[in-house]
């Protein structure tokens, strides 16, 4: 509008470099929700279950592998914690759910072993998040972790550390002969073992990776034998810390 | 068994949007026949298995031989063509049941065993999947291709648009707003002709949205139910590459 008063230049502020219209949100989201389940969550799985495998080597072996995680300054740790676990499973979990709640399941019909896994992609996931939220709160949380773990306090002469301040007993204590609590970790174990494997062989295609039949025929078979692996590795960890009787307990 | 009559148990819904109900059917076997000669026996004597008259049975087919993909319909609770299905092979499936005949479920129903296949044809147009040469002069004779990506191009070309592919999807369906693995694949066909490539952007950009690409979940259930054999999971992947890495140079090229 013309006028007669003083003519103000009209400053367009931007606060939004990168608008996304609703179709792009949604590729954007669905490409994060898979990428983020490979690198980190994939990746700290892998590494979860096979530093936590050590505990089959007892305590020092247990506590020399996981050492350097908790002997991190600590802003630097939660800083990793929340970076590469808490944000990405956050989201891969809460988004997770959104996708499959729009699967309607037809394994009657069409018993396909890929339509089976399918469906246990969507079941583990819930099993899982119901699981590390436990899993979580009780280690994590209202566990060791919050306790101060201190190395130097390792009794020189036994070698070993006290009940108190070892995330070994702290374990043990929690599992030891507790065959119900077992099973729930075991199903934990097992749900993230196949969650992964399944997830990194459908990963495989959805960034089109993996293009023809057997090339997709041999991801399955890798990925299998990876996530059979942790599958094991797992099994067997959980066992040792249930079967093994807690020298602590009076 | 082998001579027994023949027992068909169809779900009937007489008009869109109504309630369904199942209804049996018996009639005397014949040698080869098939979903559709048995469905054409039900039109000339309509009476449901206690003799009681009932309305004809309404459903689609066309070519008889299994190209057309009109007569797709659930049978025994697989989703296939009715002009192909034959009754000595479909009998094994279920012994001493009857035959179940049902409309597709991903799909409105029109009536009895017609539906309204309108969502696939729309996604093919949301696909843009055909290649546009029409125009005011003549552009001359198209580019050759050579010969392996022409036969894979001629397996894609294949599909009737049948619907046996989404009716087994797990992901297709009316909560979501998927295309379907068939549309995809026509992105692939289309996008792999010489003269359709130069809209390939276009096609790949109307994936990249909801209803997309990233809505498949590998169930892989489309692939192993295609009655054209059509490499469905191959050519998601594909659509999947193209647009994967469509994503990332966008990032850069913009
Ligand atoms: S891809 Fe196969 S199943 Fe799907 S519509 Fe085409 S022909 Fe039918
Ligand atoms: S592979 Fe994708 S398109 Fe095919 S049935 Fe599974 S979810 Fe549907
Ligand atoms: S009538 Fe054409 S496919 Fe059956």
């Amino acid at each position: 509008m013309l006028g007669f008063g003083r003519q103000r230049a009209t400053v367009v502020v931007t606060t939004a470099p990168i608008r996304m219209n609703n179709d792009q949100r949604h590729f954007f989201y669905r490409k994060l929700h898979s990428l983020l389940g490979v690198l980190p969550l994939g990746g700290f799985i892998a590494e979860h279950f096979v530093s936590n495998a050590f505990i089959l080597g007892g305590q020092k072996s247990y506590e020399s592998a996981v050492g350097w995680l908790l002997n991190m300054p600590k802003p630097l740790l939660w800083t990793l914690e929340i970076l590469t676990i808490a944000a990405p499973l956050l989201f891969h979990g809460v988004y997770g759910l959104i996708i499959a709640r729009q699967a309607k399941n037809n394994t009657g019909n069409y018993s396909y072993a890929r339509n089976r896994n399918f469906m246990l992609q969507r079941l583990t996931s819930f099993y899982l998040l119901v699981f590390i939220i436990y899993h979580v709160w009780s280690t994590r949380f209202t566990g060791h972790f919050t306790t101060n773990y201190t190395p130097d306090r390792i009794d020189q002469a036994t070698g070993l550390i006290q009940s108190q301040q070892s995330i070994y007993y702290f374990m043990l204590e929690k599992l030891s002969g507790n065959w119900a609590l077992g099973a729930v970790y075991f199903l934990g174990v097992a749900s993230a073992a196949f969650h992964f494997g399944n997830g990194m062989w459908t990963f495989c295609i959805a960034w089109g990776i993996t293009v023809g039949k057997k090339a997709q025929d041999n991801a399955r078979v890798v990925f299998s034998g990876i996530g059979l692996a942790l599958f094991a590795l797992g099994t067997a960890t959980v066992w040792h810390l249930v079967s093994t009787p807690n020298p602590f307990k009076v | 068994m082998a001579n027994e009559p023949i027992k068909i148990r169809i779900k009937r819904q007489p008009g869109p949007g109504v309630a369904s109900s199942w209804v049996d059917f018996e009639m005397p076997y014949r040698a080869s026949m098939n979903v559709i000669s048995c469905l054409m026996e039900i039109q000339r004597n309509p009476v449901d298995a206690s003799g009681k008259p009932v309305d004809p049975v309404s459903w689609d087919c066309s070519c008889l031989e299994e190209v057309c993909g009109s007569c797709t319909m659930v049978i025994n609770g697989r989703v296939r063509q009715s002009c192909s299905a034959l009754v000595d092979n479909i009998r094994k499936e279920r012994p001493g049941e009857p035959i179940s005949l049902e409309p597709m479920t991903k799909f409105p129903v029109v009536r009895d065993l017609c539906v309204d296949r309108s969502r696939m044809f729309e996604s093919l147009k949301k696909v843009k999947a055909w290649i546009p040469i029409d125009g005011t002069h003549d552009l001359g004779p198209g580019p050759r291709m050579n010969e392996v990506d022409r036969a894979e191009s001629y397996k894609l070309s294949e599909c009737m648009t049948c619907g046996c592919c989404v009716e087994s999807c797990p992901n297709y369906n009316e909560d979501s707003k998927f295309i379907g693995p068939a549309a995809i694949s026509q992105v692939v066909l289309f996008n792999s002709h010489p003269t359709g490539a130069m809209n390939a952007g276009e096609r790949l950009d109307a994936i990249m949205g909801e209803g997309g690409i990233t809505d498949c979940g590998n169930a892989q259930n489309c692939v192993n139910v295609c009655p054209k054999s059509i490499p469905l999971t191959t050519s998601i992947a594909k659509a999947s590459r193209a647009t994967s890495v469509r994503m990332i140079t966008n990032l850069f090229d913009r």
